[in-house]
């Protein structure tokens, strides 16, 4: 999908992190095609989620850079790479507890600096929005009374109404049914065939097996292999990293 | 359709009986003159409550409504401008504070914010203390101007001396910062900061300068606070350090807004509505010595019974009305 003739989205530069004298990140370096769906897979602690926030602005890297549409924007804060168009959702997802579904789904049409939409049809967008995710009838329901799984829905209709270039996706679908799992991968793919980029990370394979182009494995602050999901799976090092060396050399042997 | 027609039904009714009963009882200059003044502390809970829409609690804002109060006296005093100019202009020093207030207090929320703010107020107090050459320090400032009297032909509304025409002057100030505050809520804006209020990360990720706007709601807020301080100078004829910058000034509005309902928009104003009259018509003539704590028992069990404020509780419930 990330043709020679498209434009590069995203461009992750030599990035490094330390938590005090621990390294989360050695210089990740990675590049995402407009339209591309990236999957990024990797055990507890590989560095995903520091990594995500890097890129969405809500931590800095000690060195590197983080480019997005052929603009720097590794120090820029989180609210000007939204008003940018780069969304994200997060591992818990963060809601507006008091208002109901369509409400928190209205702020992201509503408040959206361009373009400005009157407020019906700003509604209108957030219920369009609201049915994509399939909770169009839970719209009345406080946020806060939603099960978690839905609440990630509801969080997920809430930055498409934002109508965003890039969605970077953090464990959307942890507590999904697997029913769940392909209703929203069928919606993933069709959001990427309107121009959608995406960035997502998930546990289940199931997932991003269904709608990624390409995988990237981060071990220890390291990509350690990438490649299309069907063949990194089986990638010894990527077994290895999340089941122990004896799997991952049996792995080796029998790929 | 109900619901909207019903709230502007209601609101018409009480803005035309807050119009109304001083024509039908125009010798009561005790009610004209306790009315007038919780017109006044509506509208400093009103200027509060634009802060709190941000999910900010201060306990400072009896900074903005004493520089507010200083800077129109000290206007009138040396200069001998009109409170008609000095109020407005006077307000804005309430706002300057703001301005390092938000720049200062950027990274606190919650109760530390709360601590803080607290700690704010006693900076303008001190300066405005012992800045004797200038202020006179805590002997204050007497014999302001009081509020002019305006005439329009034959017919003349004296507002520093004619109590019914002072309590509607204070009343119309009431009703545009009660605008205001609608707006604050309604507003495309307004959102904004319920949704600062509701969760900041995710309104910072939706693409709000978090910041900025609480920062405007404060300097809005701060702006009617001392617009209020400034009124209640000239009103007063004069100003103290222990009078315009009392920790009381920073404690009613919140009590006010919450006994209301802070997230209503009449709330500020119903609570102003039933707390002060009450204490100054009723429980202070019947009680003179214990006055206060009745006063502090009511609004222990208004909370306690309502929560989430009286104007919430009548918007669930209108039947009962």
């Amino acid at each position: 999908m990330a043709g020679s003739e498209s434009q590069v989205c995203l461009e992750v530069r030599q990035i490094k992190k330390y938590f005090g004298d621990q390294t989360v990140l050695r210089e990740v370096s990675f590049s995402l095609g407009e339209g591309e769906i990236l999957g990024l897979i990797g055990p507890n602690g590989a560095g995903k989620s520091t990594l995500f926030n890097i890129i969405s602005g809500w931590q800095r890297p000690d060195s590197g850079s983080v480019v997005f549409f052929g603009r720097e924007t590794t120090a820029w804060p989180p609210d000007r790479l939204g008003r940018a168009g780069l969304a994200r959702t997060f591992q818990s997802p963060q809601i507006f507890p008091d208002m109901s579904a369509l409400e928190n789904v209205l702020m992201g049409a509503w408040l959206r600096r361009e373009p400005r939409l009157p407020l019906p049809r700003a509604l209108e967008e957030a219920g369009h929005c609201l049915f994509l995710v399939g909770l169009l009838e839970r719209r009345h329901s406080l946020a806060r009374d939603l099960p978690l799984a839905q609440q990630r829905l509801v969080e997920l209709a809430r930055v498409l109404a934002t109508r965003p270039r890039l969605l970077l996706l953090d464990e959307i679908a942890a507590g999904f049914s697997l029913a769940a799992v392909q209703r929203l991968a069928a919606g993933l793919l069709k959001l990427r065939d309107r121009g959608l980029t995406l960035l997502l990370t998930d546990h289940l394979f199931t997932l991003l097996e269904a709608v990624a182009d390409r995988l990237l494995a981060l071990d220890r602050g390291e990509i350690i292999a990438q490649g299309p999901p069907s063949s990194l799976i089986r990638h010894p090092e990527v077994v290895s990293a999340y089941l122990g060396t004896r799997y991952g050399a049996n792995a080796g042997g029998g790929a | 359709m109900g619901k909207a027609h019903y709230s502007l039904l209601l609101t018409a009714a009480a803005v035309l009986l807050l119009a109304g009963w001083p024509l039908l009882f125009p010798d009561a200059a005790h009610f004209q003159q306790v009315l007038g003044l919780t017109c006044l502390y509506a509208t400093l809970a009103l200027a509060w409550n634009i802060y709190a829409l941000s999910g900010a609690i201060s306990l400072g804002h009896a900074a903005f409504f004493g520089l507010g109060a200083y800077a129109s006296a000290l206007l009138n005093h040396y200069w001998h401008w009109s409170p008609l100019l000095t109020m407005p202009l006077g307000a804005l020093a309430g706002v300057a504070f703001a301005v390092f207030w938000n720049w200062g207090f950027q990274r606190l929320r919650g109760v530390y914010l709360g601590l803080a703010s607290l700690a704010a107020l006693e900076i303008p107090k001190t300066v405005v203390d012992n800045w004797d050459r200038l202020t006179h320090g805590s002997m204050g400032i007497v014999g302001l101007d009081r509020l002019p009297a305006l005439a329009l032909g034959d017919f003349e509304m004296d507002f520093g001396l004619n109590l019914q025409a002072q309590y509607y002057l204070l009343l119309g100030v009431m009703l545009l910062a009660a605008a205001v505050h609608r707006q604050s809520i309604h507003s495309r804006w307004g959102w904004t900061l319920r949704a600062i209020r509701e969760n900041e990360t995710a309104a910072q990720s939706l693409g709000v300068a978090t910041h900025r706007e609480r920062g405007r709601a404060l300097l809005l807020s701060a702006y009617l606070a001392g617009l209020s301080g400034g009124l209640y100078a000239h009103i007063m004829g004069l100003v103290e350090p222990a009078l315009v910058f009392n920790l009381h000034l920073s404690v009613l509005p919140l009590v006010f807004s919450f006994f209301g309902g802070s997230k209503m928009v009449w709330g500020p104003v119903l609570g102003a509505f039933i707390l002060y009259p009450l204490e100054q018509l009723l429980l202070m003539p019947l009680f003179p010595m214990g006055h206060s704590a009745l006063y502090g028992l009511v609004i222990i069990l208004t909370i306690f019974f309502f929560p989430r404020g009286i104007a919430a509780w009548l918007a669930a419930n209108p039947k009962s009305v």
